[in-house]
């Protein structure tokens, strides 16, 4: 017999966080787009007819799966005498996932974006490398010193000498070290 | 016969220096990154997307059509060697290639898949020679109304294979199409969801949400996982099946070839789908089916046959419709227009070289394929040893160069890490991404083709239905709709007879019902 647990008066059924988002997001879109085109129903060749009308299914389909999950919620609960399931009441944020360093990853990326215009590539490449070795368990010196530089180095030589790709250089002091860099590397 | 003389000319330019080697290249690299378990030849794939912005059309489609042979492949020696898949479509193949490695019989095993692998491949390639000019042949009295159709047959086969998953597909498709809708109309050049933003005018690259889903998605999903693989990585000598041993196996190969054939050319299908309803067949086919799992060369053979087979169909609706038949023949479909050419069935008009060097390529990469997956198995035991650490920071790097390479814009790099944030959370929450993607690629055509067809038709629906081609693409979409909701609407109509009877078990809901 599944284990049941008695449900707070006013739960939020489990499993319905995500399609709520969802609609909240289709709908807005759609607003968003009505405001400006609200004839877009109007001709079938209007400029904002289609993103309307995929808008329109998103939110469609986004409620159909918002009470697919409450009805089944309300079966579930009426099955089980008013409680509800344990694996109901656990969601997909549990056991298998490190939420924690999977927020520091994330932070790690977003900082690195953040930062390559402001200190250019270089400088943000070899930052997030070291964080990053650093966070997932590397963390012996000569090896993330190493990774660092030989991979600053090599990207560099492959984007910026082979592929002329113009990478991100920074501004004022970090601009300046980049282009030093370069001179430094022969790339130019 | 034309065909063969272009081809010879196709291969004429595979054998100059420069493309053969990138073709090696591109190989080594989809064999390689195809076998290392979170890394899939199609993050390999879009990864060296930016390298590609440096070479001619020609050389680009050479590479990657390496990386994509080779990587489909690939996946399947660690599958074999360490049963974990290093690419979703090797998954079948640990199925019945572990336990022949459990029994000691692994150079065995991975001689059976690279073989039939090749096999399964060079048919394909051969069906896309010599298919794809008279099916482009074909296309050219295709008109707009028959583009948005196919365009539309496309969409509607990922929800076909998504059946169990309906709701949640549905909306990953539409959330892709009205992403794909941000930026200027292709008819007026009107402005939709910009909120002023030059930056979203230009629209938002499908290259650019590729490359954030695949590669930064997927390094999200295997950073936060708290249990990380612990396995011991095993060298793989290959031996190479005696030709006695192959012929025995020529039903299964034969078989799966030609599903891997099929299912290649929908669009969404891929590799995966492939090799699992070959598997599938065979075991209801092969006099030893009720052994599959054990460790029998059949089971091992199919999928193998199969999902190698997928490669050169995929590559027929690309190269004729413009209609990317797998995200792999996205991204080489994203090389090509980032430079300029537009894939369709006047590129066999204006761009026959490059076609049928796209055909040398694959067919020359499945034989090299042989000799690549016989050596990178053999190292295997060493590619193991990089810290997946490594690994996923230059993942990460790659990506971000990847996406401000395609229009030298700091907000494509911004856009990629976000929809890589976002790919994460859709994978974790259980909504899938694969219909994502593919509304964002077909999406901006699927319209222009509907506009276009609108214009000219006086706003006249009825077009799409009363055109000959147009009509039978659109009934068979139709069907295939139908099809596909079938299941759903069974199950709805016993679930609720079973009430009125007052049987049926009780049931949880599932995640991402």
């Amino acid at each position: 017999m599944k284990p049941v647990l008695s449900p707070p008066k006013f739960a939020i059924p489990p499993g319905t966080g995500t399609p709520s988002v969802a609609l909240a997001v289709s709908v807005v879109g759609y607003l968003a787009l009505w405001g400006g085109f609200p004839d877009a129903f109007d001709s079938l060749a209007n400029p904002g007819i289609w993103p309307a009308t995929m808008l329109l299914a998103c939110v469609v389909t986004a409620g159909l799966l918002l009470g697919r999950r409450l009805w089944r919620h309300r079966q579930g609960r009426r099955d089980n005498g008013g409680a509800i399931s344990l694996d109901d009441a656990v969601g997909s944020l549990a056991a298998d996932y490190n939420n924690r360093k999977m927020a520091f990853a994330l932070f790690g990326i977003v900082i690195y974006g953040a930062a390559l215009p402001y200190i250019g590539f270089a400088f943000a490449t070899a930052a997030l490398i070291v964080y990053w070795l650093i966070m997932d368990g590397l963390r012996k010196p000569m090896t993330v010193a190493l990774t660092a530089i030989l991979g600053v180095i090599g990207m560099l030589y492959l984007f910026v000498k082979v592929t002329y790709a113009p990478l991100p250089r920074g501004e004022w002091f970090f601009d300046d070290m980049t282009v030093a860099i370069y001179r430094a590397l022969g790339i130019f | 016969m034309d065909v063969l003389r272009d081809l010879t000319l196709g291969f004429s330019h595979i054998f100059e220096v420069v493309p053969f080697l990138l073709l090696c290249l591109g190989i080594l690299i989809g064999v390689v990154a195809g076998a290392l378990p979170g890394i899939s030849f199609v993050n390999a794939m879009a990864l060296a997307l930016p390298f590609t912005y440096a070479m001619s059309p020609l050389l680009a489609m050479v590479f990657l059509s390496g990386i994509y042979v080779g990587g489909i492949f690939g996946g399947s020696i660690s599958s074999i060697l360490i049963n974990i898949p290093g690419s979703p479509a090797s998954l079948p193949a640990i199925w019945d290639g572990y336990p022949m490695t459990q029994r000691g019989e692994s150079a065995r095993a991975l001689g059976i898949a690279v073989v039939c692998s090749a096999c399964g491949g060079m048919a394909s390639a051969l069906l896309m020679t010599f298919f794809s000019p008279p099916f482009a042949a074909i296309a050219l009295t295709f008109s707009q109304p028959e583009f948005f159709a196919a365009t539309v047959l496309g969409l509607v086969s990922v929800l076909a294979i998504a059946k169990g998953n309906m709701l949640p597909s549905l909306f990953s498709l539409c959330a892709g199409l009205a992403v794909a809708s941000i930026g200027l109309d292709p008819l007026y050049g009107q402005p939709r969801l910009t909120f002023g933003s030059p930056v979203l005018e230009n629209g938002i690259n499908f290259v650019v949400i590729l490359i954030g889903m695949f590669a930064i998605g997927e390094v999200l999903d295997e950073i936060g996982r708290r249990v990380r693989s612990n396995y011991q990585a095993r060298e793989g000598h290959t031996k190479l099946p005696r030709l006695r041993e192959l012929w025995g196996l020529k039903g299964a190969v034969a078989r799966a070839t030609a599903i891997g054939c099929v299912i290649g050319v929908i669009p969404g299908a891929g590799g995966l789908v492939g090799a699992i309803v070959a598997y599938g067949v065979e075991k209801q086919v092969s006099k030893r089916g009720h052994l599959f799992g054990t460790g029998v060369p059949e089971g091992l053979a199919a999928p193998e046959a199969a999902k190698n087979a997928t490669t050169g169909a995929a590559t027929i609706p690309m190269l004729t419709l413009g209609i990317p038949g797998s995200a792999a023949t996205a991204i080489m479909m994203a090389a090509l227009m980032l430079k300029g050419v537009d894939p369709g069935p006047l590129l066999f008009l204006h761009g026959k070289e490059l076609v049928y060097t796209v055909f040398a390529s694959y067919l020359l990469a499945n034989v090299l394929m042989v000799m690549f997956g016989m050596l990178v198995a053999r190292g295997f035991a060493y590619l193991m040893r990089v810290p997946p650490a490594i690994l996923f920071v230059f993942i990460i790097v790659l990506s971000v160069v990847g996406a401000f390479g395609v229009r030298n814009n700091i907000a494509d790099v911004y856009i990629c890490i976000a929809f890589g944030v976002l790919g994460y959370f859709m994978k974790r929450f259980g909504v899938p991404t694969a219909p994502l993607i593919l509304g964002v690629i077909l999406g901006p055509l699927a319209e222009r083709y509907y506009l276009t067809s609108m214009a000219s038709n006086q706003n006249d629906l009825t077009v799409f239905f009363t055109r000959t081609i147009s009509g039978g693409i659109m009934l068979f979409t139709f069907c295939m709709l139908l099809w596909s909701l079938w299941p759903g609407v069974r199950d709805l109509l016993r679930a609720r007879a079973a009430r009125r009877n007052g049987t049926g078990a009780k049931r949880s809901p599932q995640l991402g019902e």
